[in-house]
């Protein structure tokens, strides 16, 4: 089982969402995570002793946290005994918090020379920008999506929650193993890693970025506007909004599905034709698709090749028949004693899901029943130790 | 320096079409695995496409009609000495080729295999089709984008999911190598692109499990720090984002700006910031409207205000940032596409110290890659994939852009502009001859 460290400070750099992240899935891959806290709190306990947003719950659920002043010669002794036994460091810090936390990567390395040190941070460790300060809106408007996210006639818009330090959670988590395997199977030293958030997201619309490289055509912002068909993609159904995604098919077969049979052949056939006409089409268009519900449309659609989907919120996407059925939600359970269900990796092992039922244990209380709350894992390997 | 290589001597033979696994496989050959691709037939994928992706890179194609037995054998050799073999065709299509996991684990018992699909199986929906946009609504991703009063809003990158789900697929990938070698056993992994996005809105869910309502949507607001937002700047469709966090970032953005309504004491409370949002957007709005977004962040940087510019997508390749990083490489090709005989590409995001980036290959590589494969990878002589060749188990390879492959005018919308300077801007150098 691997043993990985996430550093935390106070202060809050761009990087400690994104570091979070890497970890809880390492975590939820059955590695024993530490976090290091300083003994006032990280900036993220800070944050959610104001908000009360769950995403403290969220990113270290099954984590042990142990609270260590690095400003005093012991704390540092004990940070460097953690580090000897790890595989792995992660760290959202930032350079400078590093040295503020009395740290430097040369330290660690000496303490475990086969150690893997991931940094996370806005814009890395290099370059321009590397000292910019940074928020989870600026990293991601400076990765670019957001420039093409939002409705056509309005302003650019961020994507869902903390998006950027998601995805760069995950880049980081993959390249932190990816490097372990590396210090196995190689028997080689230490590896440090710089992972740029900026990067990560701009790599998550590598077609648009492409696209312009090869044609100079800039991509306008996707929502509001009628799409390939000629009709918009997010539309009113009867129980809810429905996404209708039809990406070459035929408009005959489609307006026939859609029940818009006064807009079949002759000229309709041309999608200019139909933009053109659009507000003609549109009342139809709406009636029809408000006639049925959201998952009716979208199996009846599937079954026809069509990708449509229903759109879910963060509530009604837990009614999911899909994500019921392969038992993605966990189980949680919260300070005032409910459970509830929260999401999990989004893949599995063998076809089984991991399981954990506490937010996160502080280091001292009793770790062996802590140990037993966590039952099994979908980790073979978590199953034999 | 030499490259950062950490999965070198992988074998991934990958079976992949789209978007979304090409991306794991991309991101898995930067870090030094050996990846073949069985390549699809021609006509699939829109082939420009494939090239804007940049999923060809650092990775070698074999053609093999998987319908015909010579060539179904060859894939089966070809995974009896691979470390991965994955794929995100439809659920169904590998156990009807006779590729299910039990047959590949008999041909070599610690095999990883990695079954990717929209939405995972098994599951009611398993079969449904999907594109990453119809699996980010589903998710929870559109709902919680915009504001309370306007409909679910999109991601502006059409492969956000793709990319998401491939580096997912990535990350079970390294964790179960990680895992084989220290058990010495395979192992078989089901992702689901949908629950990719559930899990990256994870927090909202959670607590709308628990507060039995689901979270309020902010638009680029924050529900705690105040003000944050995206502001308009001069020029056309240029915007900077700001977020003040600290009542010491407010007081040098007011004493910044010189809006005189805003110095008053009890801005100093975030809470009566929040509630005043509005009228503090009009004074910044007012102030960042007559400069440029790059001037406005630069001013804001400078008091310790974070802030940054909206790049677009003919922005993000000649960042002076990326570029001093090193994060762009250009790939220079063997024959010019669309008129230039290089093109920038990313690299694998983040980097190591003390390494290069991973070095870029062409889409198309130089030679011949099928019988590269054959001979790396099962000691095959020239003779011998001669004769496979001649018996048609081996297909030739089409070129990733045919002269005549079908322009995508239509995509990312019907509407979009061409730039007239970008060649020059990305530094292509001279047009190709026609």
């Amino acid at each position: 089982m691997l043993r990985v460290v996430e550093l935390q400070s106070a202060e809050a750099s761009g990087g400690e969402v994104a570091a979070a992240f890497a970890t809880q899935f390492l975590q939820l891959m059955s590695a024993t995570v530490t976090v290091v806290e300083p003994p006032s709190g990280s900036a993220l306990r800070a944050r959610a002793a104001t908000l009360d947003d769950a995403q403290f719950e969220y990113l270290h659920r099954g984590k042990r946290i142990e609270h260590i002043d690095l400003g005093q010669d012991r704390g540092r002794a004990r940070l460097l005994e953690v580090v000897r036994d790890a595989d792995a460091v992660v760290e959202g810090v930032g350079g400078d918090g590093l040295s503020a936390l009395g740290l430097d990567l040369a330290g660690l390395r000496a303490a475990n020379p086969r150690l893997v040190i991931t940094s996370v941070s806005p814009f890395g460790s290099s370059g321009p920008r590397a000292g910019w300060k940074s928020s989870e809106l600026v990293v991601q408007a400076m990765g670019g999506l957001v420039a093409a996210s939002g409705r056509s006639d309005g302003p650019p818009t961020r994507l869902a929650g903390s998006q950027a330090s998601h995805v760069a959670g995950v880049a980081a988590a993959m390249q932190t193993l990816a490097a372990v395997r590396g210090v196995h199977a190689n028997a080689s030293g230490a590896v440090h890693l710089d992972i740029s958030i900026q990067e990560v997201v701009a790599s998550h619309w590598t077609r648009e970025v492409g696209r312009y490289a090869y044609t100079g055509q800039e991509t306008p912002r996707a929502s509001g506007r009628l799409g390939l068909q000629g009709f918009p993609h997010t539309v009113p159904s009867a129980d809810g909004w429905l996404f209708l995604l039809a990406i070459g098919a035929d408009w005959e077969s489609l307006a026939i599905f859609l029940g818009l049979l006064d807009f079949v052949g002759g000229d309709w056939s041309d999608v200019e034709y139909r933009v053109e006409h659009w507000e003609e089409i549109r009342p139809h268009f709406e009636a029809a698709v408000q006639q049925r519900g959201r998952y009716e449309w979208f199996a009846d659609a599937a079954e026809r090749g069509y990708t449509f989907a229903p759109i879910d919120d963060a509530l009604s996407v837990l009614e999911s028949p899909q994500l019921r059925s392969r038992d993605f939600f966990g189980r949680m359970r919260l300070e005032d004693g409910r459970t509830v269900p929260c999401p999990g990796l989004p893949f599995t092992f063998a076809g089984r899901r991991e399981e954990w039922d506490q937010p996160s244990r502080e280091a001292g209380d009793d770790e062996d029943a802590a140990t037993t709350a966590q039952r099994g894992s979908g980790h073979p390997e978590a199953d034999r130790s | 320096m030499p490259q950062f290589r950490p999965l070198e001597g992988v074998r991934i033979l990958s079976f992949e079409a789209a978007a979304s696994l090409p991306a794991a496989t991309r991101a898995l050959a930067d870090l030094g695995a050996d990846v073949v691709r069985v390549a699809e037939r021609p006509g699939t994928y829109n082939q420009h496409l494939r090239l804007f992706d940049s999923t060809l890179i650092n990775k070698q194609s074999i053609r093999l009609d998987l319908k015909e037995p010579r060539s179904l054998d060859l894939a089966k050799q070809l995974a009896s000495v691979a470390d991965v073999v994955c794929s995100n065709f439809r659920p169904s299509v590998m156990p009807r080729l006779g590729l299910d996991y039990e047959t590949l684990r008999a041909l070599k018992s610690d095999l990883i295999v990695l079954q990717l699909s929209g939405y995972g199986t098994p599951g009611p929906w398993q079969d449904f089709p999907a594109y990453g946009p119809s699996v980010e609504a589903a998710g929870g991703m559109n709902a919680k984008m915009g504001t309370a009063n306007e409909p679910p809003l999109r991601v502006g990158g059409s492969v956000f999911a793709d990319t998401l789900g491939g580096r997912y697929a990535a990350l079970a990938i390294c964790g179960a190598l990680v895992q084989r070698d220290a058990t010495g056993e395979g192992q078989y992994i089901d992702l689901s692109m949908y629950e990719t996005i559930v899990s990256g809105v994870g927090d909202a869910v959670l607590r709308a499990a628990r507060d039995g309502e689901a979270p309020a949507r902010l638009g680029s607001r924050d529900e705690l720090l105040a003000p944050q937002g995206i502001y308009p700047c001069l020029g056309d469709d240029e915007w900077v984002a700001i977020t003040v966090a600290t009542t010491s970032e407010w007081a040098a953005l007011v004493d910044l700006i010189a809006a005189p309504s805003l110095a008053d004491e009890s801005y100093r409370d975030v809470e009566v910031r929040r509630r005043d949002h509005e009228l503090i957007d009009g004074e910044i709005t007012e102030w960042t409207s007559s400069r440029s977004k790059h001037e406005a962040a630069e001013a804001l940087q400078a008091r310790g205000i974070a802030a940054g510019p909206v790049l677009k997508s003919s922005e993000v390749a000649s960042d002076e940032h990326h570029r001093a990083r090193g994060f762009f490489q250009y790939v220079d090709h063997a024959q010019p596409l669309e008129g230039y005989g290089r093109h920038p590409h990313m690299t694998v995001p983040g980097r190591a110290e003390g390494f290069d980036r991973a070095a870029l290959s062409d889409h198309n590589p130089d030679g011949s890659p099928a019988e590269q494969v054959l001979e790396r990878w099962l000691g095959l002589s020239h003779q011998q994939i001669e004769a496979l060749r001649a018996e048609g188990a081996v297909g030739e390879l089409v070129p990733v852009l045919a002269a005549d492959a079908p322009k995508p005018s239509w995509f990312g919308g019907r509407d979009a502009a061409r730039e007239p300077e970008f060649a020059r801007r990305l530094g292509l150098g001279e047009r190709a001859a026609e």
